[in-house]
């Protein structure tokens, strides 16, 4: 990683509320500021609010802009309306994923692509590779900071802060809106499995948004929350994490995000080999799993069935919901078919764990 | 800092608290488990296991990650905390007390000599 030790416009901010400070693919981010697990909780039952500014953010703009969108993920937006927004991997000729983003569709000629902090320059270098003279590309990762709002009570918190209209944003939509001196693009969008919505503010009002939220949100007790629960939250929502559980070597269809790829939609990047892949079948796949009892699976952990490895964790945690341990990886296809029981191999002692599907809990978001 | 004096310090956040002529009951530190952050699985070691010194000899589980604890002396496992199996939270709550993880024989009571006093394990800390 070039760039070390980068910093987003909260960084102090975190560091008086005392919070635990990780290197973050780069970035210093807050990892905790109680605990991981009250924190989990408090989104769970109540609000948390996340500084996720590591984010980037990429502007396509121009006559050429949906085509250029339409070349370059698996997904489809033709039929995406104004002002919503959809999730799509990015992949290379040969079918692996080059990052997981949200599309985030102004209209005909605008998208905001926001894409992974680890991916920013070899999606930027990718995404102009395509691009014709009749579309502007713009890297607005070091000019735009990103906040979050998550859980049951972030409705609430939004209606306070940014106004009824904002509140009542359906599932994946959008809008912008002025609050005070604060231009912001506000979406009904998350990473943790709740009802939630995500803010998009020029770094100048960062600290100023974050203040105003976390004041606004006093009343329904609005915490700070960091990435340790953010991992926690998204694992028993289901929700993958690039560099750990999808990368340049798996395909969507091997990850379980299947839906993402529109043979049907015109030409795209990795449709070839994708298309070969379904045909011929794949030879691992995607699964999530639920320890039986004891035992807390961790990234590149052996998956065993009968002493033999048929796979590998790519993310592992303790999940607060359940109290147990949960995990993501790769196994041999048909032990995923099957839904087998298979063990997880942590510190060479082989521990049981049930194939599940995801989400690992009942999610009550409101739409 | 919070580091009871008597107890003998590891540069690697365990305590020892040394009971009767050769036992040492042993834990890790106020400020491991706050590092930590909530510990949600202590792996113990089995009764009767012969531990040296500086060896790994408990798993601690967090949220993020697992971490080794080392044997702050060598010696026999003779007892263990049973009640950090259902309760592992102990360890944040009460790492000097009912958060403890085994008692050790000692085969050679002079290694704690080799030790660090609460303040030079405070010095350790703060130096970081």
């Amino acid at each position: 990683m070039a760039d070390k030790d980068k910093k987003t416009p909260l960084y102090d901010v975190h560091v008086n509320l005392r919070a635990k400070i990780v290197d973050y693919h780069g970035y210093l981010m807050p990892l905790e500021y109680s605990r991981i697990i009250s924190e989990h909780r408090s989104v769970r039952n109540n609000a948390g609010l996340f500084d996720i500014s590591h984010m980037g953010e990429i502007i396509v703009e121009g006559k050429g802009a949906t085509e250029l969108v339409q070349k370059i993920i698996t997904n489809d937006i033709s039929n995406l309306p104004d002002h919503k927004a959809a999730y799509s991997p990015i992949c290379d000729e040969e079918g692996g994923i080059l990052d997981d983003i949200i599309v985030f569709k102004y209209n005909l000629d605008k998208y905001m692509l926001v894409i992974n902090c680890g991916n920013i320059k070899k999606d930027n270098k990718w995404i102009s590779k395509f691009k014709s003279d009749n579309v502007n590309i713009n890297d607005a990762s070091n000019q735009i900071s990103l906040l979050a709002v998550q859980g049951p009570k972030s409705k609430e918190v939004i209606r306070l802060a940014l106004g009824d209209e904002c509140s009542v944003l359906s599932h994946f939509h959008f809008m912008e809106v002025t609050v005070g001196e604060m231009q912001l693009t506000v979406s009904r969008t998350g990473y943790t499995g709740e009802d939630g919505f995500e803010i998009f503010v020029d770094n100048s009002h960062c600290v100023d948004l974050w203040k105003m939220l976390l004041e606004k949100g006093k009343d329904i007790d609005l915490k700070p929350a960091g990435l340790g629960a953010r991992d926690t939250l998204r694992l028993e929502a289901g929700y993958l994490l690039y560099g750990n559980d999808i990368d340049d070597y798996i395909t969507p269809l091997e990850a379980g995000i299947g839906w993402t790829v529109k043979f049907d939609k015109t030409d795209f990047i990795g449709k070839d080999s994708l298309l070969r892949l379904k045909k011929f079948g794949l030879k691992r796949m995607f699964v999530a799993f639920k320890m039986r009892d004891k035992g807390i699976p961790r990234t590149d952990n052996e998956i065993t069935h009968n002493n033999n490895v048929v796979g590998k964790v790519t993310s592992g945690t303790f999940s607060p919901s359940l109290d147990i341990g949960i995990g993501f990886g790769y196994v041999l296809k048909r032990f995923a078919e099957h839904k087998s029981l298979v063990n997880i191999r942590i510190r060479g002692t082989d521990y049981p764990a049930q194939i599940v599907d995801t989400p690992f809990i009942t999610l009550d978001r409101e739409r | 800092m919070d580091c009871p004096e008597g107890l003998f310090y590891t540069k690697t956040h365990e305590w020892v608290k040394k009971e009767g002529d050769n036992k040492a009951r042993i834990g890790i530190t106020s400020h491991a488990q706050s590092e930590l952050g909530d510990v949600v699985y202590v792996e113990l070691p089995d009764l009767d296991r012969i531990v040296k010194a500086g060896t790994a000899c408990t798993v601690v589980e967090s949220v993020k990650a697992a971490y080794d604890i080392y044997a702050p002396v060598s010696g026999k496992v003779i007892e263990t905390n049973s009640e950090l199996e259902n309760n592992p939270q102990l360890v944040n709550e009460d790492p000097y007390g009912k958060g403890w993880f085994s008692i050790i024989e000692m085969e050679n009571p002079q290694e704690l000599t080799k030790l660090l006093s609460n303040k030079d394990y405070e010095e350790l800390c703060q130096s970081k």
